[in-house]
């Protein structure tokens, strides 16, 4: 049962974070931060949680602007049209020929509608499995060297958001092979990282069987029950 | 048979025009009291006005969420049709959709401060990002109304055919799940 104190003090807590408090309301609330451990532990929760949504946000609103200045007015008029088609209203007379169409559309998507199921089997378990070890990954690192950390970085975030596949598996397969030579080099560290984003990518891009192969790879070369070892049998296992 | 699967930019692009089409047209069918075709077709021409916007460069200096820049042209749009059709627009009738005021991040840093546990703060932050990033519903839409696109709980309770107690509350259930969450995996990773 929510009590109309907890109420009152999301609201206070939202004034404050909005600058929506007089001084005199601003000083009584932090005196009360200082003695309500409640109320304290409360406004801090809601401070990360708006920070995280500021973050957050930012970056995917980023993303769609991207995509916006990629598209041209066709692709968005037919992404509008079709999202808006569902719950458009369609006069009677026309319902009946509607009903006929449909059922076309129906045997035609049985046939589409499978194909379609076994590439979001593949690409599901990419998805689920992507951001696996997202918190390990160079930008907390520390690489040493920070034109390869940058690369990875920006790499491992195409794999993250399914972003120019093609050219990022092409890559990162030329730097998994460089991380997994017998002589040591800049990408060594890596090679984990590197391998499981590339295997990865290739769920993501509904390539199986080129994931199987990294992942294979990937276990033969890392520590029996290290975390990746562990997750990429996990993973290889799901996609037998 | 080959299928044509749309590019990184469509399913963008798709994924926003889905998330938003549900509360534009609660919102333009409650504040407007529009039908579905007229809906439809706002939605679409404010798409496109998106678009070109986002081509002449007017979103780079935006403040507001894309969200609520959206909404906004949205009801503009409905605001031009009401009036086209001679419909009086009673702009005091449309007080809900002004935004509040933007979460300020001097007041976020301030009560942060109060973190009993002040190590691992990188950390902490991507435990509080991924959780945002996984929000059931309606928490996600409640949460992400609220804090990022700076909806009233009047505004939220239209674009969800709620009351707006019912949105008090339950966003009030929401941020409290998300304590408990956050301060679990904190727990976990000190």
């Amino acid at each position: 049962m929510v009590t109309d104190k907890e109420l009152q003090n999301d609201e206070r807590i939202s004034a404050y974070l909005r600058g929506e408090m007089t001084a005199d309301e601003e000083a009584a609330f932090k005196k009360e931060l200082e003695t309500d451990e409640e109320l304290r532990s409360q406004a801090n929760a809601v401070a990360h949680l708006a920070k995280a949504m500021r973050q957050v946000g930012e970056k995917q609103d980023e993303d769609i602007k991207e995509a916006l200045l990629s598209s041209d007015e066709e692709s968005v008029r037919k992404i509008a049209a079709e999202v808006t088609h569902k719950a458009k209203v369609i006069p009677l007379r026309r319902r009946l020929v509607k009903v006929v169409s449909l059922a076309a559309c129906v045997l035609l998507l049985v046939g589409v509608g499978f194909q379609y199921y076994n590439f979001r089997a593949v690409t599901g378990l990419g998805d689920t499995y992507g951001s696996a070890f997202v918190s390990e990954q160079p930008l907390s690192r520390g690489a040493e060297n920070e034109t390869v950390a940058k690369e990875l970085t920006s790499l491992y975030a195409n794999v993250q958001n399914g972003k120019d596949l093609d050219a990022t598996i092409k890559r990162l397969s030329v730097l998994w092979e460089l991380s997994t030579m017998d002589t040591f080099n800049d990408y060594t560290n890596e090679a984990p990282y590197i391998g499981w984003n590339l295997a990865i990518a290739n769920l993501k891009n509904n390539d199986k069987d080129a994931a199987k192969e990294v992942l294979t790879r990937l276990i033969s070369k890392t520590e029996d029950g290290s975390a990746v070892n562990v997750k990429s049998k996990e993973l290889l296992e799901k996609i037998k | 048979m080959t299928i044509q699967m749309p590019t990184y930019s469509e399913k963008v692009l798709n994924q926003f025009a889905q998330k938003e089409w549900g509360k534009v047209q609660a919102f333009l069918k409650k504040q407007y009291s529009l039908p579905d075709d007229d809906c439809n077709d706002i939605f679409q021409e404010s798409f496109i006005i998106l678009l070109k916007n986002a081509k002449e460069g007017k979103l780079k200096d935006m403040t507001s969420s894309l969200s609520t820049y959206f909404l906004g042209i949205c009801r503009n749009k409905a605001r031009e049709l009401l009036r086209s059709k001679k419909h009086s627009v009673n702009i005091d009738d449309d007080y809900t959709f002004d935004a509040m005021s933007d979460v300020k991040d001097e007041k976020i840093n301030n009560l942060l401060t109060l973190d009993s546990a002040k190590s691992l703060i990188e950390q902490k932050e991507a435990l509080a990002r991924q959780i945002v990033h996984d929000l059931p519903k309606p928490c996600n839409e409640l949460l992400w109304g609220f804090f990022r696109d700076n909806y009233s709980l009047q505004t939220l309770a239209i674009m969800l055919s709620k009351t707006v107690g019912y949105v008090k509350v339950t966003k009030h259930r929401c941020q409290e799940k998300f304590r408990k969450r956050y301060g679990d995996l904190v727990k976990a990773l000190l």
